[in-house]
């Protein structure tokens, strides 16, 4: 009983000793060894930075429809024959500048794969939390269902709550609730990774002496899941989010790119390039390529912080 | 063993059940079947009267019986947006995508093992390096963008091989089939790449990552100290004992190559059960997503219990203790 | 020594790491003739085991053989080619692992690893070989030897298994054996027939065996010399009898105190204070001499070389000698 629960050990506190220790590890020693991890870092720091500050830093703002002129529809970026130096990189098929286009898309993107992880950590936590500490019957539910979900593709999971969202909201009531149905059905295609990653270790910690000791003493279930279970899953929950993120990204890409996730006058990267794809085959390549190396780039980029963070937390993921 | 098998089924034919009854909430509840069927002028008279013959009236769980009971004699009902049976629609459709899959796993297999075998045993090699690099870029591009590259690239600018559909197709009976035809084969070559690439770097990482393990272990190092050929030991020692989760990955993977033929299938105008699937999500057509679900979960845990078995046959020791 | 089979000499290993290269085995020597049996023994940790590596060649990076030479029959083999080297492995050179649990391919049948082995080193065909394997599981003492050659290992119990190890490595029929603690692994009704079998196959076989372990015991039960080994150095050498019985190093007393009796074959060298420094850390001058109660100023600032006494030889400025020895072995 040499560790006994201090009655201060809030959830802030322990997030701050957490971090403490990360700082300490050699996580900084190995961030400043790779390029690779480097490069990565700084590719997405800036492509976020500039996605949240489309508003500001955007030429044109390609959501107001009475700007658009068709006259300047499909043009080459401006360094090619017949650009305009009005269009850096050129403009899509309703003469929307493209630049304008991709850093509204991008945020729109970023901000919905941002909340569909946070759907997935507040979920998956949640029920991990119940399972691995309570047991019994919540535990056998929660996991059967994790079980019968992982047979599924996250995309495959993803694409039908989207459907039987279109179907129960019908066509009109959709409107403008298109970010929420994706963000709700892309969190609930990721819930299960960190629901079996938290419940492993809350098992673990559940029976260790000091969350025996502060139960005996009367500490309530959520004070100890808070204050000792959850601070130790936040290396692993860390790890799963950022690989999850790029996972994510790339989800929203594709259902948009698939027709059932933003309209197309909403720019994200999946309709981006989805209205770029029609115009490839006629040669204006720009339209799909800035999307699409921008997509690529941010994924690879996640990834490789993923990768970088799995490995120097060394958390055991699998 | 006998009675493993007996309890692989009965877990198998739980999470089918599962399955279903999301498949009949989707079908019942999700929208209304009615509504869905007939026009907005449609009297309330009428549609009661549809209301009963379609047996919606009925106990919950009566609807429910017969939804399965259908199910099992493969009617799925009748699709809103084509307003035809949704078992004709889908049974034209397979084939095309039982194809592409094939296609994409086999290349994924091909292909992904020998890689993952190259990368495991010269970890610190610079084609190693070179390919490991590779396929992180392969994880972290999407499908629908390395198809839309290998178009440009294939046909756009080549033109050497064509970018939709499925070319000519031979009729075997009730089955179209494209591997038959020179232009069947070539359609078949960049949708099958597209839909493997993202499978063959999880293989080939797998692999290496097994090989890697499995190169560490006593047994390997005795064989070493045994003096046996390289070849001998990577080949007949590591490679084999890298293949039970391989082979169980590759199982799941198959699973997933059919899900994620929806977006090859749209990206190539494949005209198989993914480009069915799609349209029946962005119409909102629930029977035909039900009937797709149903299906995708029927295929998943049959893989299942065909990986649970190849894993008895590769490794004896799973047949004496009944798990790993 | 000219009857030699394998001789070492000022062999050093060394591990790349972040902080320069870090020396695991520090300029040991040693013999073994034919059909003699030495024991190497020592803490985990000593540099044994990467001895008995180094030996058969499997050293891997980031170690290597940093200076000093291994010779077979006269032959040097730390410098050959890989694939010379690995035709040494096995038909000259045979080594049993620790543990046979996890030293055999659990996906093969045994008669197939044996077979494999016998034919990788011998032109014979395949009805030759298998009867070899036969003959080799029969003399390990395995019953319906021929029978056995189609079970996997998980059908072996774990001293059949380590037989079955045993047989393997004596495949191709090596002059060498280095034996890596094969009874350490093992129930200890087994270890006895295992030591047994053992002694029986070096006297049948005229091999020189180097036995690995940190069980006095199984030094005393098999082997004619020992060598005792503290972080990477061999600090006291010599027969069996003389150095159990009249030890001269300080930490050879100490390994001697710490067997209960010989009659058991469990002891544990555990009863030194302190413990074996880490390989960044050794304290210079003798490597003992935090630990040592016999420590000399001098201890602390030199490196004692092995010195002859009587028939052992000893690396130690204040051996222990005459009747200082009342050791209860």
């Amino acid at each position: 009983m040499a560790e006994t629960p201090d009655p201060d050990a809030g959830f802030a506190a322990a997030i701050l000793r957490r971090f403490a220790a990360i700082a300490e590890s050699h996580l900084l020693y190995s961030f400043t060894r790779s390029w690779v991890v480097m490069i990565a870092a700084v590719f997405a720091v800036t492509i976020i930075a500039a996605a949240l500050a489309a508003q500001w830093i955007a030429p044109t703002n390609p959501l107001d429809l009475a700007s658009l002129d068709l006259m300047d529809s499909r043009l080459p970026p401006a360094w090619m024959e017949g650009g305009d130096p009005r269009f850096l990189i050129g403009t899509d098929d309703q003469g929307r500048d493209l630049l304008s286009a991709l850093l509204y898309g991008a945020q729109m993107s970023i901000g919905i794969s941002l909340a569909a992880v946070g759907v997935a950590i507040l979920l998956g936590v949640t029920l991990g939390l119940i399972s691995g500490y309570f047991g019994g019957l919540f535990d056998t539910l929660i996991m059967r269902a994790a079980d019968v979900q992982l047979t599924f593709p996250a995309i495959l999971t993803a694409l039908l709550v989207n459907g039987a969202a279109r179907a129960l909201l019908g066509d009109q009531r959709l409107q403008g609730g298109e970010f929420w149905v994706l963000v709700v059905s892309i969190g609930l295609a990721f819930w299960v990774q960190y629901a079996r990653t938290v419940r492993a270790s809350t098992l673990q910690e559940r029976h260790r002496d000091y969350v025996q000791a502060a139960r005996l003493i009367g500490v309530p279930s959520w004070k100890i899941l808070t204050g000792h279970v959850l601070p130790n899953v936040l290396g692993p929950v860390t790890v799963i989010a950022t690989i999850n993120l790029a996972l994510a990204i790339i989800t929203e890409a594709t259902l948009s790119f698939l027709g059932v996730g933003l309209p197309p006058s909403h720019p994200s990267l999946g309709t981006l390039v989805r209205v770029g794809n029609d115009f490839l085959m006629s040669g204006e390549w720009w339209i799909v390529f800035f999307p699409g190396v921008v997509l690529a780039g941010l994924a690879l980029a996640v990834n490789i912080l993923g990768d970088w963070l799995r490995e120097a937390l060394n958390p055991k993921l699998r | 063993m006998s009675s493993y098998l007996v309890r692989r089924l009965l877990e198998a034919i739980l999470v089918m059940v599962v399955v279903a009854i999301v498949a009949f909430t989707l079908f019942r509840f999700v929208g209304d079947p009615v509504n869905q069927m007939v026009g907005q002028d449609i009297g309330i008279a009428e549609r009661d009267r549809l209301r009963a013959e379609l047996g919606l009236d009925d106990g919950l769980l009566v609807q429910c019986g017969r939804f399965i009971w259908n199910a099992l004699h493969f009617d799925f009902g009748i699709s809103y947006k084509f307003r035809a049976p949704v078992t004709d629609l889908i049974a034209a459709r397979l084939p095309a995508t039982l194809e592409l899959s094939l296609a994409a796993s086999i290349f994924a297999i091909a292909a992904g093992i020998p890689l993952g075998v190259h990368t495991g045993i010269h970890r610190d090699g610079a084609l190693s390096r070179l390919i490991m690099a590779g396929s992180l870029i392969g994880v972290s591009l999407p499908t629908f963008l390395i198809g839309i590259l290998l178009i440009y690239l294939f046909s756009v600018t080549l033109h050497w091989l064509p970018s939709y559909g499925r070319g000519e197709v031979v009729s075997l009976g009730f089955w179209q089939t494209g591997f038959l035809t020179g232009s069947g084969l070539r359609a078949l070559i960049l949708p099958a790449v597209t839909l493997g690439l993202f499978q063959l770097t999880l293989v080939m990482r797998l692999v290496r990552s097994e090989m890697l393990e499995v190169l560490r272990t006593d047994y390997i190092r005795f064989a070493r100290a045994r003096g046996l050929t390289d070849r001998a030991i990577h080949f007949r020692h590591a490679l084999k004992n890298t293949l039970v989760p391989v082979v169980t990955i590759i199982g799941l993977q198959i699973g997933s190559i059919i899900a994620f033929s929806i977006i090859t299938e749209t990206v190539f105008q494949w005209p198989g059960m993914g480009l069915l699937f799609i349209q029946a999500v962005q119409n909102a057509d629930i029977p035909i997503m039900a009937a797709y679900l149903l299906l995708t979960a029927v295929i998943f845990v049959t893989i299942n219990l065909i990986v649970d078995l190849i894993y008895r046959a590769i490794d004896p020791r799973i047949r004496m203790s009944g798990r790993v | 020594m000219t009857d030699s089979v394998l001789s070492v000499r000022d062999l050093v290993i060394e591990f790349a790491t972040r902080r320069g290269p870090l020396r695991a085995i520090d300029g040991i020597s040693f013999d073994i003739a034919k059909g003699e049996v030495l024991g190497v023994v020592g803490e985990s940790g000593a540099g044994k085991s990467l001895t008995g590596t180094a030996v058969i060649g499997l050293v891997e990076p980031p170690g290597r053989i940093a200076s000093g030479e291994i010779r077979l029959a006269g032959r040097r083999i730390d410098n050959l080619p890989r694939d010379e080297m690995r035709k040494v492995r096995g038909k000259q050179i045979g080594m049993i692992f620790q543990d046979p649990l996890t030293s055999l391919d659990p996906l093969m049948k045994i008669g197939d690893q044996l077979i494999e082995t016998i034919r990788t080193h011998a032109a014979m065909t395949w009805a030759q070989a298998r009867d070899r394997a036969v003959f080799l599981l029969e003399e390990v003492g395995i019953p319906a030897a021929a029978e056995r050659l189609m079970a996997h290992p998980h059908e072996f119990s774990g001293g059949m298994r380590q037989r079955v190890v045993i047989a393997l490595a004596l495949a191709a029929g090596p002059d060498v054996v280095v034996a890596d603690e094969p009874t350490t692994a093992l129930d200890v009704s087994v270890q006895a027939q295992i030591i047994a079998l053992l002694r029986r196959l070096t006297r049948d076989h005229g091999m020189a065996v180097m036995l690995i372990t940190h069980d006095m015991g199984v030094i005393a039960q098999i082997a004619d010399r020992v060598a005792v080994m503290y972080a990477g150095r061999i600090v006291e050498i010599g027969p069996v009898r003389e150095v159990i019985g009249r030890p001269h190093h300080p930490y050879t007393a100490g390994l001697m105190g710490s067997i209960p009796s010989l009659r058991s074959d469990h002891a544990r060298l555990r009863q030194i204070p302190g413990s074996m420094p880490r390989l960044d850390a050794i304290p210079q001058g003798c490597a003992f001499n935090p630990r040592c109660d016999r420590v000399l100023d001098r201890c602390r600032v030199e490196r004692p070389q092995l010195a002859s006494f009587d028939r052992t030889a000893a690396a130690c400025f204040d051996p222990i000698l005459g009747h200082d020895a009342e050791v209860r072995a």
